[in-house]
């Protein structure tokens, strides 16, 4: 009797998560692109458009089946270069966009400044593309500068 | 019963905690860009016609007159112009007319790719080196009467990066 009650206490539980979850796989993300900018002139400002299949950072999240997740990305405000020179770096509203398909083409564009909620594909897909722009002064010093831009996604 | 309830509550702050475990992950996009040199800007021969005959023309070909050596960013474009290309060299009052022609190349002594001075060009610096030099040449043609004197002009060249 004892253990047929602890069953029933527990089941409830168990079976909320995996509702909630749309499954059991855990959510994972994975950069597939890392965000180019390439060769940059002091004085000109340089914009990477998150459609730009060679240039654009892409991250590919993995998860439970149609399930909503929240995607929080944690946005840089310069690059770091030699030196401890750093370089001012901008994202606007639309340097964001994001696909049930590996498809800059068919991907919405969002604000990458505000988390986004959306929901995997049939097969547990979701595709982030990520674009900026880079502002060097007149004055920037020469050498190779980089940033991190950090992409979470999470259940809800 | 109080252990079934704690055994229950166990068990689901078990669940709770490995529900979260697995519901969130992230991932770092790395964005790199290479800044440029700045240009610079240095005359390395001078257009020299050395004697001239009046009445007569003479040429200096690009290949061997002056030349001005930018160095910027390797492999960047930049717009190549002359901003002072005057028509006439003087000596004191007298002057002689002049006409230019003009080349790129990104090594020392190699091949030129001819533009006209007065359009400018558009070209890359060496892809390594991140050097250009530019060439200018020109025709001078002293009249009959030609008055003999030392004769000179200042021809000013720029480049500017494109961005591309």
């Amino acid at each position: 009797m004892r253990r047929a009650l602890v069953s029933l206490l527990v089941a409830p539980l168990i079976s909320q998560a995996a509702f909630a979850q749309g499954g059991n796989r855990p959510v994972s993300a994975v950069t597939r692109q890392n965000m180019a900018f390439g060769t940059v002139i002091p004085g000109v400002p340089v914009t990477v458009s998150w459609s730009d299949p060679l240039a654009a950072g892409q991250v590919e999240i993995r998860g439970n089946r149609n399930v909503q997740v929240s995607v929080q990305i944690t946005l840089p405000a310069a690059m770091a270069g030699p030196f401890g020179a750093t370089m001012p770096m901008l994202f606007g509203s639309a340097d964001g966009g994001y696909s049930q398909t590996n498809n800059a083409a068919a991907a919405t564009s969002f604000d990458p400044r505000s988390p986004l909620v959306a929901t995997l594909s049939p097969q547990g897909r979701l595709f982030i593309f990520l674009g900026g722009t880079v502002s060097p002064p007149v004055t920037q010093r020469a050498g190779a500068y980089t940033g991190t831009i950090t992409v979470t996604v999470a259940y809800l | 019963m109080k252990n079934i309830l704690k055994a229950a509550a166990v068990l689901a702050v078990l669940a709770a905690t490995a529900r979260q475990a697995q519901a969130q992950a992230s991932s770092n996009v790395t964005a790199t860009a290479n800044v440029a040199a700045a240009l610079t800007a240095t005359t390395t021969q001078n257009l020299a016609f050395g004697t001239v005959i009046p009445g007569y023309n003479k040429t200096v070909t690009a290949a061997s007159g002056g030349i001005v050596l930018f160095t910027g960013g390797a492999g960047a474009e930049v717009t190549v112009s002359f901003t002072a290309l005057p028509a006439n060299l003087t000596s004191g009052a007298n002057t002689l007319p002049i006409s230019y022609t003009a080349g790129t190349t990104t090594t020392s002594g190699g091949a030129l790719t001819s533009f006209t001075p007065a359009s400018g060009t558009t070209t890359t610096l060496h892809a390594t080196s991140g050097e250009l030099y530019v060439h200018v040449g020109g025709t001078v043609s002293p009249a009959a009467a030609q008055a003999s004197g030392t004769y000179t002009g200042t021809i000013t060249v720029q480049a500017a990066y494109t961005g591309n």
